[in-house]
């Protein structure tokens, strides 16, 4: 029995397990299929064969490091050539995790869109508490566990708690090889270098807000891969009220230590974000 | 499948985004990291079946994420989060092929079999990519948003921008073009169909 082509069109047009025939629309695929055999066993065979694409078209390996790659991609909106950069809270989190793997490649599109957008890096900050897979780390690589315990050693470290060896003068050389990242906001009032067990180059500034209110924020240039973010989003609890936050930009490593009694983290750092 | 409205992706920038979501009639939307960490297969599965190249699908995928993360905002229903990825990254796709070319290629009649074609007893992902890398434009796409995303011939015609009856139309032919494609290649000894996708 011949049919007309929208008939035909109906047949291929029905998806299976999704569309019925007793719906309006099929009224006439219905009807055909009710009168004719031939055409039923090959609505059949097509909604078998229909299945069965269905299953396969999903079936697309995934690249290795996708996800972290797309992330990186989000998070390279984070320096805008903007002068006024408002500031946004961090996130809290101790679990944070985000490895600075660089975009595959950026398309134009892609670029208009990082410049032009609103993409707000707050956001990307998330990157940094959520529990994310990670791959084996290398001999260049320093988990955010390795860190921590770093931080802990410095703050152990006698020579802060004294008031020898700080130094005032912040326009020497102490200014270009341990440079203050842009995103502190609070100038230092001194800095000292302190022994790091690992052996790396270490200083430490002390911020001063007007207040009387202090911070220390570390300053190491590492050629390692650190587990942290290249924006101050991250951070996690030391002990009391003392919170560190973490970043690393520009091939050094800056860890922020705030006893947030009366002030916060954030009050020292400032995040860009486009507007 | 959940699907937001084809199209969606061109409503108004709304850069008044929130790093953990917007609240909204009860519903919190997801952030974008846990955007990309639940979807970020899928929408790349998607981009390839679209594109049929690793690498562009890789950028499609960027791309989607991109204004997903500026259009979080629209996204009211979280549970549909998925969908609404899959029609921004379908959006993106077209628009890009719009702007490659001035119109999809159509397809010619005779370019497909009169009659209709059984599939093969076997296909597989790769067998199935190749076919769909013969076919015009039009016709992958048309096909990836019907296996891929379950849209139906109305939902085609809206993301296409083509009347209903084209699509109907289209989607028969693309279909039976496509068996045809993966009997063709099911009956090609292994390695010849490289030359002659080339």
């Amino acid at each position: 029995m011949s049919h007309p082509a929208h008939i035909h069109d109906l047949l291929e047009a029905f998806r299976p397990g999704i569309d019925t025939l007793e719906a309006e629309e099929w009224a006439p695929l219905r009807e055909a299929l009710a009168q004719d055999a031939q055409l039923r066993s090959r609505f059949e065979s097509i909604q078998q064969s229909d299945r069965l694409l269905r299953t396969v078209m999903h079936e697309v390996p995934v690249p290795a490091g996708l996800a972290e790659r797309l992330l990186a991609t989000l998070a390279t909106a984070e320096e805008p050539p903007s002068a006024a950069e408002p500031t946004v809270t961090l996130a809290t989190s101790s679990t944070s995790e985000m490895k600075g793997v660089p975009p595959r490649r950026m398309t134009r599109r892609t670029w208009g869109l990082v410049v032009g957008g609103a993409l707000s890096v707050a956001s990307i900050g998330l990157l940094a508490f959520l529990s994310w897979p990670r791959s084996n780390p290398d001999d260049g690589w320093m988990s955010r566990e390795e860190l921590a315990g770093h931080v802990q050693t410095w703050l152990t470290d006698q020579g802060l708690a004294t008031s020898q060896g700080w130094s005032t003068d912040l326009s020497g050389p102490v200014a270009t090889t341990y440079p203050v990242d842009p995103a502190v906001q609070v100038r230092p009032s001194r800095w000292k270098r302190i022994a790091d067990p690992a052996g790396s180059p270490l200083v430490v500034y002390e911020l001063a807000m007007r207040n009387g209110k202090t911070a220390l924020l570390f300053v190491s240039p590492t050629p390692r891969t650190v587990d942290v973010p290249r924006l101050p989003l991250t951070r996690w609890p030391l002990t009391g009220s003392r919170v560190a936050g973490a970043w690393q930009r520009s091939g050094m490593l800056y860890v922020l230590v705030v006893d947030e009694d009366g002030v916060s983290l954030e009050d020292f750092v400032r995040v860009p974000r486009v507007a | 499948m959940e699907k937001a409205a084809p199209g969606s992706d061109d409503h108004r920038q709304d850069s008044s985004l929130s790093p953990v979501g917007k609240a909204g009639e009860g519903n919190v939307a997801p952030n974008i990291v846990q955007l990309v960490a639940e979807h970020h297969a899928a929408v790349y599965r998607y981009a390839y079946r679209l594109t049929g190249s690793a690498a562009d699908a890789e950028d499609l995928a960027q791309q989607a994420f991109l204004l997903a993360h500026q259009r979080l905002v629209q996204l009211r229903e979280p549970e549909r989060a998925g969908g609404w990825l899959l029609t921004i990254v379908r959006n993106c796709f077209l628009k890009s092929r719009r702007k490659e070319h001035a119109s999809f290629e159509p397809f010619h009649e005779e370019q497909v079999a009169s009659e209709s074609v059984a599939l093969p007893d076997w296909i597989d992902a790769e067998r199935l990519q190749q076919a769909l890398a013969r076919l015009p434009d039009d016709a992958r796409a048309i096909l990836v948003l019907f296996f891929f995303e379950d849209c139906s011939y109305k939902e085609i015609a809206e993301a296409l921008q083509v009347p209903i009856g084209t699509v109907m139309s289209r989607l028969s032919r693309a279909k039976n073009k496509l068996r045809e494609e993966l009997s063709d290649l099911a009956a090609e000894p292994a390695g010849s169909h490289v030359e002659r996708k080339q």
